[in-house]
């Protein structure tokens, strides 16, 4: 860690507002977009990314220095994001049973203003990623879209490097299988 | 150097593609690769897989930006701020509100002389009984002396000093003072129930049941249960 990130963190727990909004403003995108890549609703994902900050600096006195401060960060949203995505699913199950009952309709929070894939090879692996459960699809877009390593990951998700080598393998191919079978679908 | 099956060349791929793959393991797998269209159709995928995966997912989350709400942060880390006394979102401000209207209240009460209801409240004292009619008490007041007196007793209870009337019983007593009988006859050391008139009782208060009536009872005056007008049934 850097003096500067050092003293960043002292004013912070010290209760400076100008080093907290700086500390804030210059991990916001990080903590956003990972909390996004798992909870895939950029709304709850700003929910998530300031929960995770609250419970940052209120547990910023624990932080040892010896580890990195965005690994640090970053496995706080983690937990925070994975959990709401738990809540939701067991919401969604209620729903479901409610909707099943009832026939009660809900309205459809939106997701990620998806962007318009014009290739539909990109089109298809987005569906498939979406249709992997958690524990395989987290891995993946850390490894893939933040780039972390096996290390990073198994750190971050509190599971052995080998789990995580099992998780990417396994949830790669199944991305493999699923686009093999859509495109024998489409009739390539 | 070693031979491998596909099977293992395909677990090397994976391997590789994590960045875990050892120098010996590698040139096995590049050997292997050589030789084997299978294999190296496979290796191939799974390197176009990797690129669209990061090429989708850059696409789909990078044109989200974030929106946080930075003085919630602030707020909500738990240190005191000016703001935050008056935020209704947050816990202090919520409190500060709570404590204003409290002392609006008192400041009212006390500039309009509110009472509580219960000081106002001087209907006649009722005593329900098991048949549902009411148990009327008379009040006589003595001129001469005050047949109860307030004092403490030893353990530091409150005790009133009652002169005992005519036709006075220890039942009647008991029921005036809400005390039970037993403790009124061990505390004047009373071994039968005869209760000649003019004899001192002291009635301690520690065992007193609550009850709407004791607000009457501790002014100079005696009381005289009137069983028999209310209940003479019983009395048959």
């Amino acid at each position: 860690m850097t003096e500067e990130q050092a003293g960043l963190i002292a004013a912070c727990i010290q209760g400076d507002e100008t080093a907290i909004a700086q500390l804030v403003q210059s991990h916001q995108l990080g903590v956003f977009r990972l909390a996004l890549s798992v909870l895939n609703d950029p709304s709850e994902a700003n929910e998530a990314a300031q929960d995770s900050f609250i419970a940052a600096l209120r547990a910023l006195k624990s932080y040892k220095e010896a580890s990195s401060f965005n690994a640090w960060l970053y496995t706080i949203t983690l937990n925070i994001s994975r959990s709401r995505l738990r809540k939701r699913k067991t919401q969604e199950r209620l729903k479901h049973t409610l909707t099943t009952i009832f026939h009660i309709r809900w309205q459809v929070a939106p997701g990620v203003e998806e962007t318009v894939i014009h290739n539909e090879e990109d089109a298809a692996l987005w569906k498939a990623l979406g249709t992997l459960n958690e524990k395989h699809r987290t891995p993946l877009v850390l490894r893939y879209y933040h780039d972390f390593t096996i290390a990073e990951i198994a750190a971050l998700m509190n599971i052995k490097e080998g789990t995580v080598h099992s998780r990417l393998s396994i949830g790669r191919e199944k991305l493999r299988v699923i686009l093999n079978n859509s495109r024998k679908v489409s009739g390539e | 150097m070693f031979k491998i099956t596909h099977q293992e060349a395909q677990r090397l791929l994976q391997n590789a593609a994590d960045q875990t793959l050892g120098v010996e393991d590698r040139s096995a797998l590049d050997a292997h690769l050589a030789t084997c269209k299978t294999c190296s159709s496979y290796a191939s995928k799974l390197t176009t897989l990797e690129t669209d995966l990061r090429r989708v997912l850059h696409t789909q989350i990078d044109n989200n930006l974030p929106n946080l709400d930075l003085q919630l942060i602030i707020n909500s880390t738990g240190r005191f701020t000016w703001p935050s006394l008056f935020n209704p979102a947050h816990a202090l401000g919520k409190a500060t509100i709570v404590v204003t209207l409290l002392m609006g209240y008192f400041i009212i009460a006390n500039l309009f002389g509110v009472q509580s209801p219960i000081t106002e409240n001087k209907t006649p004292p009722i005593i329900p009984t098991p048949n549902n009619s009411t148990l009327a008490f008379t009040t006589s007041p003595t001129p001469s002396s005050p047949s109860t007196l307030i004092g403490l007793t030893t353990q530091g209870c409150e005790s009133i000093i009652y002169i005992t009337q005519v036709d006075d019983t220890l039942e009647g007593i008991a029921l005036q003072f809400r005390v039970p009988e037993k403790i009124i006859a061990e505390h004047n050391n009373l071994k039968t129930d005869a209760l000649p008139p003019g004899k001192e009782l002291s009635i301690p208060l520690c065992n007193h049941t609550p009850s709407h009536i004791t607000g009457t009872l501790t002014s100079t005056m005696t009381i005289t249960p009137l069983i028999e007008t209310v209940l003479p049934a019983q009395r048959e």
